[in-house]
């Protein structure tokens, strides 16, 4: 039954699971990657001698680190509150 | 279930995940920071003077002006001193420990090094000129704020002397002002510069428990020259008259509210209610401040303001953290820390401490020290 409402509320779940990891690696790889400084100085003034691929990087941890903190929480708990209005509704069916 | 009762329930879900995860996620241990905290300030201690340590090469910041790379190096090795000075106050038990961090970075602030960026500006070294009267303020003030701290936190600082010079020569030079202000530059004049002077003397008074007689009276003329009467926020840059250059600002009026707490509590509060008042917008957990006063047109984003997302500043919301500590507004401190820690990207690397990605050397040195502002008077 619990594979069933999950089935239902969440089709793809294992594709989004797959990208959610993708996108936790690639926040780890990024944050080990930048850590020895150098991105400060390409966010705060991209005219600087810094290398192109630095400000991308940066650029692009900032897109990841937003999608992580914020749009994860967001659909996770979308699906959270989809699997309950899934689940109560079966259990209304049933008591019918 | 009908498809569209699910999309009702995916969205009522999401708008709860945004408004409250987030939040609660980049807040964790930011109580424990406002607590004070003795790992969570070793932590960030451990990651600063492992860039100290590891010194800077040419080209270590690149930000496309010599001068501001040169103003950074400076300001790490000056924040990182503030922050142990301020640690070693808080927690007197590893006061050895943090000396020896404390020293390492003064020596490197006071190093030729770490003077290029005022020597280039001027043409002449700030140390070979204290009997004149150019204003050298941003070297002479914001390394006479170390050591006087410095001098307080540890007592028999080997700076002392140093400390008693500089203290003396910006005394003459506020004398010799028409205008109660240095100048930072030649024909630049920042009131933020100014305030790290002045509490460099009244925490040099403090600290040697001589008098500064006239320092109260500097106080008074700066406020009156430097605050706008309008916002209660600090003017960013002024003329030789003293009479404001330029708008009221976050990054300048947050950072002064930090340093003038070593010198008049009463001051340094009613620029960080400016602050909160004026520019500060809170949300879901986390607080952001403006550059620029919402009266004000819109200014540019520059070195000091940093990068400026809708009007938010990246400086002024990072030196506001000290105000909210040192003024006992929790909340503020844990709301603008939550902000610092989405944005700012915390990595910890075990024994080698927590940086922030995004900050690289000079952010981990100015979060220390806004993290470890002293809460009590000191």
């Amino acid at each position: 039954m619990t594979t069933d409402i999950v089935d239902e509320a969440s089709p793809s779940w294992t594709r989004d699971a797959l990208l959610i990891a993708g996108l936790v690696v690639a926040h780890e790889v990024m944050k080990r990657f930048l850590a020895d400084g150098g991105l400060v100085a390409a966010l705060l003034s991209p005219g600087g001698a810094h290398s192109a691929f630095t400000l991308l990087l940066a650029l692009l941890l900032v897109v990841v680190r937003f999608a992580i903190v914020v749009a994860v929480p967001a659909f996770l708990a979308g699906k959270a509150f989809e699997l309950c209005a899934v689940a109560a509704s079966r259990i209304r069916k049933r008591r019918a | 279930m009908p498809g569209w009762s699910k999309r009702v329930a995916w969205w009522l879900g999401a708008v709860v995940g945004v408004v409250t995860i987030p939040g609660l996620w980049c807040s964790r241990g930011t109580d424990r920071a406002y607590a004070g905290d003795l790992d969570a300030q070793a932590s960030l201690a451990a990651a600063v003077d492992g860039w100290i340590q590891r010194g800077f090469d040419e080209g270590a910041f690149s930000t496309g002006s010599a001068l501001f790379d040169s103003e950074w190096i400076f300001g790490t090795y000056q924040m990182a001193a503030l922050g142990f000075g301020q640690m070693a106050l808080e927690h007197p038990d590893d006061r050895a420990a943090l000396r020896e961090r404390a020293d390492r970075a003064v020596d490197r602030m006071l190093s030729e090094r770490g003077r290029a960026f005022d020597t280039n500006a001027w043409h002449e070294d700030a140390l070979a000129a204290l009997t004149t009267r150019h204003g050298h303020v941003a070297f002479l003030g914001y390394a006479n704020l170390v050591l006087s701290l410095h001098r307080r936190a540890f007592g028999d600082s080997r700076y002392a002397s140093l400390n008693d010079a500089l203290t003396r020569a910006l005394e003459s030079r506020y004398e010799a002002s028409s205008s109660g202000l240095l100048e930072t530059y030649p024909g630049q004049i920042f009131p933020v510069d100014n305030a790290a002077a002045l509490a460099s003397i009244a925490l040099h008074s403090k600290a040697t428990g001589l008098a500064a007689p006239k320092i109260a009276a500097l106080l008074a003329r700066f406020a009156r020259h430097s605050v706008d009467p309008r916002t209660g926020l600090l003017f960013q840059q002024s003329a030789a008259d003293g009479e404001p250059r330029d708008a009221p600002r976050g990054s300048g009026s947050a950072l002064a509210a930090y340093f003038l707490s070593f010198a008049d509590a009463s001051l340094s509060r009613r620029l960080h209610e400016a602050v909160q008042r004026e520019l500060a917008t809170s949300a879901f957990g986390f607080r952001v401040v403006r550059e620029y006063p919402w009266s004000t047109s819109k200014g540019r984003g520059d070195i000091d303001s940093g990068p400026i997302v809708f009007g938010f500043g990246v400086s002024a919301t990072g030196f506001s953290l000290a105000g909210c500590r040192i003024h006992h507004d929790e909340r503020c401190y844990r709301e603008t820390l939550a902000t610092a820690n989405l944005f700012g990207v915390p990595f910890d690397r075990g024994p080698a401490g927590s940086t922030f990605v995004a900050g690289g050397p000079l952010g981990d040195a100015i979060l220390f020290a806004m993290q470890t502002a002293p809460r009590e008077q000191i």
